[in-house]
């Protein structure tokens, strides 16, 4: 390196939170298109018709069935999405060169991108949520703030998970496909209570929900359980996009 | 290395010799590719358009053009260096480094990509200003890297909604302003780029090279290879198959001129064409002619085609016929082999090695004299 360093002249290295800055701006950027917002109305309509839906069987408990459907399919399949358009449908390595092959670190540049899809992912889980708990909210009902503020930070939480999930997934096999299999395997064993659920979202936002957890975890432990998936997942996506 | 060509995998090319007085120590390649092995993800379902083989070289300071197409490893050599793709067996190093693995590195290599990969960006002033900002300039100006190449135009413009051409332009703008470069790398730059100013391009290639960076050009055009580069490598089925200074004949062709001409004023029986045709046939300079008559379009110039050991003698023949026709040249210029005839000469003398007791090459590589020139 040091003949690098010598002949640098005015030459600056590259600062982390540059690398950090540029992912996610890229990243933000590939997710403000016209396909994003697409997604966004299809998501929000099946939220919306799902609620719809439950209100009519009955209005007693609806709010808790539209919030368990939305949860089950519509989150998954839009963090899903949303993971596919940060990485603009290529692998986590291979959608940091755009901007690291001028120089910054992958390893920072894949840090900005997954920061902007977790981001993306826990805002889309709160408008799906509310979404869900507007549509179907009736009389026999919790008050409406509440209803609101809990099923938007748990649908804040598993969204994020999701987007550690994924990003994870977009490191492996060519054009990250990884992620399907994420999303397969979170489908075949996270509706389970067992130990192999508790590594995946969908069981423990059953368990935020009020239904039994994973391998018997309270909420709290659901709570943590989704903070560490994020916090484990997002970073071994960030390692294994590095240099 | 001997001054021979040598009969080992090794090949070496470097920097254009100083002159006698200017002689200094042998500075180090920057450029170094040991046993590589590499592919490419080019071809439908990222699957390799073509792999290099086993290719050893060492590149110094000046212009390196490596000729041939996609599927003879051009694509791969252009992944390798650049650290886009780390090669599946061997060693590629920069200044030592290697690119896959040194993002310090890589903000001293100046690309222009076969595919060109802009960040995503509201305008292509804020892509240029991101791409500089990943280099570590302290202070970005997009507008002066784009005004470099005269693409001032494209600054409000959306990077998604340029053309092909377009975005390789800005791309190339870019490579050509890297700070500091070690490494210039550039797919075909004087094709499919939207810039009129190409002569610019070509002298700021001079000008990096001057200034001690390694320019590398991978083109599949025999005519721009021996435009830019200094010296001119084959490629060939992923290996190096032959390396040459740039004013050396390319394998399996012959020097060639391509002139156009029209006549002067209304020449009774013979077409002024075929006039010049047959005075130049008897000059002892010209080896062969060939024409394309023109005899529809009056007012259209006709193309001839000659070819001799020496193009400029050819040049200077071809005018002093012209005087004594009375034909006027409107335009003359050497021509360059096709690639498919140069891969078709390379596979001849590819054949013949292998056919010649004693002369056939266990390594994919052909050699190179050392220096080249």
């Amino acid at each position: 390196m040091s003949s690098l360093d010598a002949a640098s002249g005015t030459f600056q290295e590259v600062h982390a939170a540059t690398g950090i800055r540029l992912g996610f701006m890229m990243a933000a950027r590939r997710l403000i298109s016209r396909s994003t917002l697409l997604l966004i109305a299809l998501s929000l309509a099946l939220a919306v018709v799902a609620g719809i839906v439950e209100r009519r069987v009955t209005t007693l408990g609806a709010v808790d069935r539209s919030l368990v459907s939305t949860f089950r399919l519509v989150v998954p399949l839009y963090c899903f999405a949303i993971a596919g358009s940060a990485c603009h449908r290529m692998g986590l390595r291979d959608a940091v060169w755009p901007v690291a092959r001028f120089g910054a670190s992958r390893r920072d540049v894949a840090l900005g991108i997954v920061l902007a899809l977790v981001i993306a992912s826990a805002m889309g889980g709160v408008l799906l949520s509310v979404a869900a708990v507007v549509s179907s909210y009736g009389a026999s009902s919790r008050p409406l703030v509440i209803e609101l503020f809990t099923s938007g930070w748990i649908g804040a939480l598993v969204a994020a998970a999701y987007g550690g999930w994924f990003a994870l997934g977009a490191t492996f096999l060519d054009r990250g496909r990884g992620r399907g299999i994420v999303l397969a395997l979170d489908f075949l064993f996270g509706a389970g209570t067992g130990v192999l659920a508790a590594v995946f979202p969908r069981s423990h936002a059953r368990g935020l929900l009020g239904d039994v957890g994973p391998a018997g975890f309270s909420q709290p432990r659901d709570c943590i359980a989704l903070v560490v998936m994020l916090l484990v997942l997002a970073a071994l996506a960030v390692m294994r996009a590095r240099d | 290395m001997s001054d021979d060509v040598e009969t080992n995998s090794e090949v070496s090319v470097e920097a254009p010799a100083p002159p006698p007085e200017e002689l200094a120590p042998a500075a180090p390649p920057i450029v170094v590719l040991d046993s590589v092995t590499a592919r490419d993800a080019a071809a439908p379902r990222r699957r390799a358009r073509g792999t290099l083989t086993s290719v050893t070289v060492a590149l110094g300071a000046g212009v390196f053009a490596f000729v041939g197409a996609p599927e003879d490893g051009t694509f791969a050599l252009f992944d390798a260096i650049t650290g886009a793709r780390a090669p599946l067996r061997g060693r590629v190093t920069i200044a030592g480094v290697l690119p896959t693995r040194s993002a310090p590195l890589r903000a001293r290599i100046g690309t222009l990509a076969p595919e060109p990969v802009l960040p995503a960006s509201r305008t292509v002033a804020e892509a240029v200003d991101m791409a500089q900002k990943a280099r570590g300039e302290a202070q970005a100006r997009p507008m002066e890297v784009l005004a470099s190449l005269g693409l001032e135009h494209l600054a409000a413009r959306n990077p998604s909604a340029l053309s092909f051409a377009e975005s390789r332009a800005v791309e190339l703008a870019l490579a050509l302003s890297t700070p500091s470069p070690l490494l210039v790398a550039l797919h075909e730059p004087l094709a499919d780029v939207a810039v009129n100013l190409l002569g610019v391009v070509r002298e700021r290639i001079r000008q990096l090279a001057a200034s001690g960076a390694c320019v590398v050009v991978t083109t599949s055009s025999p005519a721009d290879a021996r435009a830019l580069g200094d010296d001119v490598i084959v490629l060939h089925r992923g290996a190096i198959a032959s390396g040459m200074a740039s004013a050396d004949v390319l394998p399996g062709t012959v020097p060639l001129l391509v002139a156009w001409v029209r006549h002067a004023e209304q020449h009774e029986g013979l077409a002024p064409i075929r006039l010049l045709a047959r005075v130049l046939s008897a000059r002892p300079e010209i080896s062969s002619v060939a024409w394309n008559d023109n005899q529809d379009a009056s007012s259209q110039a006709s193309e001839i085609r000659l070819s001799g050991r020496d193009i400029d003698a050819c040049a200077l023949a071809l005018a002093d016929a012209a005087t004594e026709v009375g034909a006027v040249i409107e335009a003359i210029a050497p021509a360059s082999p096709g690639l498919t005839r140069l891969r078709a000469a390379t596979e001849t003398a590819e054949a013949l090695r292998r056919a010649t007791p004693g002369q056939s090459l266990s390594s994919a590589n052909m050699l190179l004299p050392k220096g080249a020139r």
